[in-house]
Formats: C-alpha cells, sequence, structure tokens
C-alpha cells in the first residue's frame, strides 16, 4: 500500500487489485469503509480524526483465496494511543503489530513484535516472513501466545547510506503470512519502512573518550581540600 | 502509627529522599508501569528534565516541546506565511500552560524533587563524601557571573536557535540544541543501558558533532565535579530558569522572616545545595532566589523556630525548628559531611540494672 500525503489522504494498493479499503483510527476503532476514487481510496480528514496512527487494511477475496494487506501511516499530534484499535477482533488472518513506533521509525538490529492470529485466534508454531528492500529475507517462528519477534537485518548497502538522504534513508518491508483454513487460502501482509542503524554514523569509543576528558577536566576540582567556613 | 512514620521518615531530607526514588523510578523506568506511548506518559510537558531520548521513561520534560515547537511550528510558519497562526499558537499554549498548572502546585520543587538529573547529582555528592574528596563550595562572587548562564541557556538553546533552525538561518541539525547538550539525555539513557546518546554523531555535519563533544565533555564533567560540587549542571539549567520566572505565583514556595541573630549565622547558605547567599542575607521574597530549588535543607539546618519555612499557600508544611537543628547536625553536617556512627558501649552498671 502506498500512502499520500496530508491534509485528507489518498491511499493506492499495490500487488494486483484490490475490492476494498479499511480505516481504522485510535478514536474511532470500529472499521470504516472508504470511498474509491479513480486513482485509489480517499480518506477525508474527518475520517482522519486528531491524528496519530492510521490503520488500513486492503482486501480481496473470491472463493479460493483471502489476499489482505495491512500497513499504517502517523503523523503526530496529541492522539489516543493505537492499542485498542489494534487488538480489535477483527477476523480472518492478520498480522497484528503489538506496538507501532511514533517517532524515529523502526531502525535496522531493532526487534518488534507481532501477533499472528486468525479469527481472532492466535497462531501458534506459524512462520512470519520478512522480505526487505535490501534484499534480505527471514523467517521467525510464533511462539505458543502467537507472537513472533522479528530483528531486522542490516541491511542498507553503503551506496543507499552515500545518497543525499543519509541516515534519513528508508527502505520498504513486507511481512507476510501464510494460512489455510475451511479449503480456503489465506495470504496476509504488513509493509511499513524502516531506517539505518542511529549506531552506523556515530562513535561509541570517541563518545566515552571525550566523556572521560570531561571527567578529566574536574579532576582539580577533586583534589582541592575542603575550606572551612567557606 | 504516627510513631512508626516518624522513625521511617526522620527528616525531611529523609522524605525528600523516598519521594526522588519514586519520581526517579517514574521519570526514568516509568514508561514500563504507565505505558511507551507519548498519550500514557504522566505529561509531556514535565517542569524536570526527564529524558525523551530514554525509551522507557514516563514523562517528557518541557523543553522537548518548546524547542520543537519553536522549531517545526512559530519558525516554520513565520518563515512560510509571515504569520503567526492559531495552529502556532495552540501549541506553545498547550505546552506553556501544561508546564504552569504543574508548576503552579509545586513550583521549584520540581528540581529537587523530581528532576531525574538533579536526584544523580545529589547521590554522586554522597558518593564523594563517602569516597573522601573534599567539598567545593561555590563561592559568592563567582556565583555573580555563573548566575546568567542558565538564563543565556534557556533564551539561546530553547527559544532562539531552534527559532532561527525554523526560519533557514540554522542547520537543520539546530532544531533542539538543548537536548544535543543536556546531560541527563546521556545520563538518563546509560541508566536504562542504551549506550546510543553516549556514542557521539561523528557521521553528520559539523554542526552535530561539535553539540555532541560539548554534550560529553559537559556529562563528563558534571559526572566527576558532582562527587565535590553540590548540583553542578542545575546552576547552569535552563530548567531552573524557567521555574524561576514564575516562582512567587506558585503555591509551594520558601519564606524567611527577618532574625537577629541572622547576620552571625550563615548555617542556611552552608547547607544550601546551591550556595545561594541571599537566604543568609535576604529576608522576605528575596530570600526565595531564582537559584533555590526548593529541597528545604536550609528550613531543616535553621537552628531558630519559625525563620524558615515552606509554605503551599498559607500553610506551612515544614518550619524551622530548634529542637529539629539540633537532632538533624548529630547525623549530619549542614555541607552533608555525614558523620560516622559512634558506637557506646552501655556501662555495665546499667546493663545489670535493666
Amino acid at each position: 500500500m502506498i500512502r499520500g500525503e496530508a491534509p485528507g489522504m489518498r491511499v493506492k494498493a499495490s500487488g494486483g487489485h484490490f475490492d476494498q479499503v479499511v480505516l481504522q483510527t485510535p478514536e474511532a476503532p470500529a472499521p470504516v469503509v472508504l470511498a474509491q476514487g479513480k486513482d485509489g481510496w480517499t480518506v477525508s480528514k474527518s475520517q482522519m480524526g486528531t491524528g496519530g496512527h492510521l490503520w488500513f487494511i486492503a482486501t480481496r477475496e473470491n472463493e479460493r483465496e483471502v489476499v489482505r494487506a495491512t500497513t499504517y501511516f502517523f503523523f503526530p499530534a496529541r492522539h489516543q494511543v493505537p492499542t485498542e484499535m489494534l487488538r480489535a477482533p477483527r477476523g480472518g488472518l492478520e498480522i497484528v503489530p503489538l506496538r507501532l513506533q511514533e517517532h524515529g521509525g523502526t531502525r535496522e538490529g531493532s526487534r518488534w513484535r507481532f501477533l499472528l492470529r486468525h479469527d481472532n485466534r492466535p497462531l501458534s508454531g506459524h512462520l512470519l516472513t520478512l522480505e526487505t528492500e535490501g534484499g534480505s529475507r527471514q523467517q521467525f517462528m510464533a511462539d505458543a501466545d502467537g507472537v513472533a519477534e522479528v530483528s531486522f537485518p542490516r541491511d542498507f548497502t553503503s551506496e543507499r547510506l552515500g545518497a543525499k538522504e543519509g541516515m534519513n534513508a528508508r527502505q520498504e518491508f513486507v511481512l507476510s503470512l501464510e494460512h489455510v483454513a475451511g479449503g480456503k487460502r489465506f495470504l496476509t501482509t504488513y509493509n511499513q519502512s524502516y531506517n539505518p542503524d542511529r549506531m552506523r554514523e556515530r562513535s561509541l569509543a570517541l563518545g566515552v573518550g571525550v566523556f572521560a576528558l570531561g571527567m578529566v577536566f574536574a579532576v582539580p576540582l577533586l583534589r582541592r581540600k575542603e575550606k572551612k567556613n567557606a | 502509627m504516627p510513631e512508626r512514620l516518624k522513625q521511617a521518615v526522620p527528616t525531611l531530607s529523609r522524605f525528600r529522599f523516598l519521594v526522588q526514588l519514586l519520581t526517579f523510578a517514574l521519570s526514568v523506568y516509568g514508561g514500563l508501569l504507565v505505558g511507551s506511548y507519548a498519550a500514557e506518559k504522566i505529561s509531556t510537558a514535565l517542569p524536570a528534565l526527564s529524558c525523551a531520548y530514554d525509551s522507557v521513561n514516563g514523562g517528557y520534560c518541557a523543553l522537548v516541546p518548546l524547542q520543537h515547537q519553536m522549531d517545526h511550528r512559530v519558525g516554520a510558519v513565520m518563515a512560510k506565511a509571515q504569520q503567526i497562526t492559531v495552529k502556532v499558537l495552540i501549541p506553545v499554549f498547550v505546552t506553556f500552560s501544561t508546564f504552569l498548572l504543574f508548576f503552579f502546585v509545586l513550583g521549584k520543587a520540581f528540581c529537587a524533587w523530581v528532576c531525574p538529573l538533579g536526584t544523580v547529582q545529589e547521590w554522586l555528592f554522597r558518593l564523594g563524601r563517602r569516597l573522601g574528596f573534599g567539598m567545593t563550595p561555590v563561592p559568592a562572587g563567582k556565583l555573580r557571573w555563573l548566575r546568567p548562564v542558565k538564563w543565556l541557556v534557556l533564551l539561546g538553546l530553547v527559544f532562539v536557535v531552534p527559532l532561527l533552525a525554523g526560519l533557514g538561518y540554522a542547520p537543520h541539525s539546530a532544531g533542539n540544541p538543548y537536548c544535543d547538550i543536556c546531560p541527563s539525555r546521556i545520563v538518563t539513557t546509560l541508566l536504562t543501558a542504551n549506550t546510543d546518546e553516549l556514542a557521539i554523531r561523528t557521521g553528520a555535519d559539523g554542526f552535530s558533532l561539535g553539540l555532541g563533544i560539548v554534550a560529553n565533555l559537559l556529562a563528563g564533567f558534571i559526572v566527576a565535579a558532582a562527587l565535590a560540587v553540590r548540583q553542578p549542571f542545575c546552576r547552569i539549567c535552563p530548567m531552573l530558569a524557567l521555574n524561576a520566572v514564575a516562582r512567587h505565583a506558585a503555591l509551594l514556595r520558601l519564606t524567611k522572616v527577618e532574625h537577629a541573630k541572622c547576620d552571625k549565622c550563615g548555617i542556611c547558605t552552608r547547607a544550601c545545595p546551591m550556595d545561594i547567599p541571599e537566604i543568609h542575607h535576604e529576608h522576605g521574597r528575596k530570600a526565595f532566589n531564582e537559584d533555590c530549588t526548593l529541597c528545604g535543607r536550609c528550613a531543616e539546618f535553621c537552628p531558630d523556630d519559625g525563620v524558615i519555612r515552606i509554605k503551599f499557600g498559607p500553610l506551612a508544611l515544614f518550619s524551622s525548628a530548634r529542637e529539629y537543628y539540633k537532632r538533624r547536625v548529630r547525623g549530619e553536617t549542614p555541607e552533608g559531611e555525614v558523620k560516622p556512627v559512634r558506637i557506646v558501649r552501655k556501662p555495665q552498671q546499667e546493663k545489670h540494672a535493666g
């Protein structure tokens, strides 16, 4: 799914035709079906509410399969937390992020937890597949509670980091989950972007060294003898 | 029950220590309890250096939104539209009013009772006593040039530079320069086992690198200096300046009445972690100085009844008293030196008699 720009938004779904897109917001956790236009689906300003995390679900369905693509868009505003919205029962096959990032984005090397569920029941032992724009492909197994912990690979190339955007560079990733139930194939994806690891442009050794130098500057204060009745 | 309470909290300092423990846990690790989203925090405009870079904190320092609003809202809109709109004024007003709401109730006590960096410095000073370092007070003469620094930091790094960044006259990386040099960013994140903020941004522009070097030098200096100097960073902290602006309007405040013995005494200044001479030489409104953190040590160590008080509105919460002073100096000198515990064997006669 591709997100548009505020105020108001336009949402496009890629990877084939989708029948509908629904929106959920922390203020209105009940799904709202978006109006379809020529160039995707439109979200009015009133549907966006006060802001924060907007959760989008695009779906297409036929007799053999149900395909669902999900993502979220965040813009800083005084908002409610998205926990209730994320965990609201929806049915079908879902990849539910247990927490959504507010600032700074998901970064290389960070770990994020996702609940895998089908018809609101956790899917323990299922494999969640991660594919990134950097070319990585990894699988993560859900625990007994249906929670899979995804560790983002360090796969930004030096060319990508050397480009103008530098540490603000973004790469897309897709998490996908497949499940067969009742003779039907369910395929659900969750897509978002991630950023380079902050430590790529930082030096811990220099930081420790300069910190220690600052401590050295304070040594004369430590040596001084206490003066009485100062 | 009151006797048990008295044993657990025998002095104002002990009570403050317990409050500091609680507020330290809330400000540094409180996110684990209250939640990780900004909307779940205790507040995003706390009048204490509760660092937003600490991913598990329980609330954000008011200086964070102020810098962002100067940069992203005020500066950006002035640059684009040459006018101030409701979109600009409302967020700045919300931050200030939240800050003032907190401040109206607890006033400058946020510095000595809530601020995690203040707590860390105080604990380091106590460690310095245990390690046998000599105490270095800041003489009144040096305070004269040290005091304006906090106002310059507030004006320059919290308001002017972020505003210039928003207007496009300063680099984009100058959007939150105070956070970039704040020792609380490094110290509190280290306390959550996160070394990201200790590391210096060598790959960024020269401005960020320069700020990073200043930040680490300052943080290292503060951590070591706190072993000998009481509250070294508080003396230049812009939050102390911000808290000083409306100190006389807050419900919680310090009061001092004139007393004949005050001229020759001066124990209050020796007990003051900010070395404030005015608490010794002045009375009335002037005694409640801009540098006061409302720790209450001056009132604890004042040897005369009712001279120094901590008041909440018309109510005196704590009042200096000779008997309290006598008890207090038995365990600790006004400067904070802990007196060794003397173990005295009971006389043989008493033992038989008991």
